[in-house]
């Protein structure tokens, strides 16, 4: 491949997955500045393999480096995830004391999704802030639909079972 | 139960399963709270990403391109020799047969042991024994372009025939049914049943064991698949369809198309829709591509 080319295909494939791959570093490092760089090291290596690397095959192999990449770092600290949260856009009224009840709730929801196992953390928040299909997450992770379905319900009844004890 | 309990809370998180269908399951307690948990991850955002300045960063730390090509050939390198020495490390064992499988879609360079080398094209299996240098046998399942160096006999066996030389060069096609072998230096013996000799630009095509075509071509046109793209003189759509497949690892399937009917030409290994226009739009068939890894060809 020439160089031109080996850029031209780079740029195509980084614009069109960084955004995910990104939000998918950061389900793992819990950290903004480590997802960065969790993603810049993944999309190096890539780089370099580049020509090994079948075309319709980048996205597995990039979702499977992050993982891979931050699994054999050694020091993982214990990070609690911060999420920004959008205005809602729901029409749906709400009592004061279920909007109360509601933000002391999220505060403790982001420490319940922190202490998630990472199986569970990264499938239910590609579900819950990328609004991915089942379908569509075990492709990208190359699991099976059952096992996303599965993650999917342990995760939240873990988080129900740590909100009860809170 | 509590499999089928599990599965209705996915569905229902899925949003194919409703509310109501929800509360049968499980009692008032219990829903309130995973409606709960579900309203309060509705909205989660993770910290915006500039992804323009980290592709900077990114394009900065890259090694500079002709780094980038040694280490990347480094790798290949020792890829290789990872390969070889777990390969040998079995044979050593085995005391049997040596296996080389190339699966990227890239060509590998294999040295023989007598010397002569080997280039295997995107998925190709070779195998010879372990004493290959007493005795020149070796089994191809793909494309390989061979440089053999001068001694006894030199034997390449294919599901479709067998290739027989001294010392010379040549590229041997063979997938599915389709056998194409040229010559580019020396002389070669075809034999799939009738023999076949081939002088320096010779070039002969079988399908299913029979004869189809013996074409002359330029040498340097020769197992030019090494450069990136592989051309074609009148071939068989059914030879070109086999490289396609072979290189891009897509299944492609027609109805009632021509195998026979020829093809002059080329596509490049690194961008299949350009490489799909390359062979389909002059043949005049069109294609389809569905997400399973599958054309469709229509004639």
């Amino acid at each position: 491949m020439t160089s031109p080319q080996q850029e031209k295909t780079f740029n195509k494939v980084y614009q069109q997955w960084i955004q995910p791959l990104y939000r998918y570093a950061y389900y793992q490092t819990k950290d903004k500045q480590s997802a960065e760089d969790l993603v810049q090291e993944a999309f190096t290596k890539y780089w370099h393999k580049m020509s090994n690397i079948g075309e319709g095959k980048e996205k597995s192999y990039l979702y499977k480096s992050i993982k891979n990449i931050w699994l054999n770092k050694v020091e993982h600290q214990k990070v609690v995830m911060k999420f920004e949260t959008a205005i809602k856009r729901s029409s749906q009224v709400h009592s004061p004391e279920y909007l109360l009840e509601m933000k002391e709730f999220k505060a403790k929801l982001n420490l319940a999704i922190s202490n998630l196992s990472d199986g569970q953390r990264e499938v239910f928040l590609m579900n819950r802030i990328e609004g991915l299909k089942y379908r569509e997450i075990a492709e990208r992770l190359e699991i099976s639909q059952k096992a996303v379905e599965k993650r999917m319900s342990q995760a939240l009844l873990h988080l129900r079972k740590i909100h009860r004890k809170i | 139960m509590e499999e089928n309990k599990e599965h209705i809370i996915a569905k229902w998180l899925e949003g194919t399963v409703t509310d109501a269908e929800l509360n049968t399951q499980y009692d008032a307690h219990m829903s309130d709270d995973l409606k709960m948990i579900y309203d309060a991850t509705e909205n989660l955002e993770v910290p915006k990403l500039d992804s323009q300045a980290l592709l900077n960063k990114i394009k900065a730390s890259r090694a500079p391109h002709k780094t980038a090509k040694v280490s990347y050939l480094k790798y290949w390198v020792s890829a290789i020799a990872a390969i070889l020495i777990c390969v040998l490390a079995y044979t050593s064992v085995m005391n049997q047969t040596i296996v080389i499988d190339n699966d990227t879609t890239t060509y590998a360079l294999h040295s023989l042991p007598d010397g002569s080398s080997i280039q295997l094209n995107a998925n190709t299996h070779i195998e010879y024994d372990k004493d290959f240098t007493s005795n020149r046998n070796i089994s191809l399942d793909g494309e390989a372009f061979f440089e053999v160096q001068k001694g006894k006999t030199f034997k390449v066996h294919t599901d479709n025939g067998d290739v027989t030389v001294l010392g010379t060069s040549f590229n041997v096609f063979s997938r599915g049914y389709n056998l194409t072998v040229a010559c580019k230096t020396g002389k070669v013996k075809v034999d799939t049943g009738a023999e076949n000799i081939l002088a320096p630009g010779d070039k002969i095509t079988y399908i299913k064991d029979k004869l189809l075509e013996s074409s002359t071509i330029d040498t340097h046109l020769i197992a030019s698949w090494r450069d990136g793209e592989s051309k074609f003189k009148s071939s068989p759509l059914s030879e070109v369809i086999q490289a396609i497949t072979a290189q891009y690892a897509y299944e492609l399937k027609g109805a009632n198309l021509d195998l026979t009917q020829r093809f002059t030409g080329s596509f490049i290994h690194d961008d299949l829709n350009k490489a799909l226009r390359m062979v389909f739009l002059p043949m005049g068939i069109s294609y389809k591509l569905d997400n399973q890894n599958k054309i469709i060809l229509i004639q």
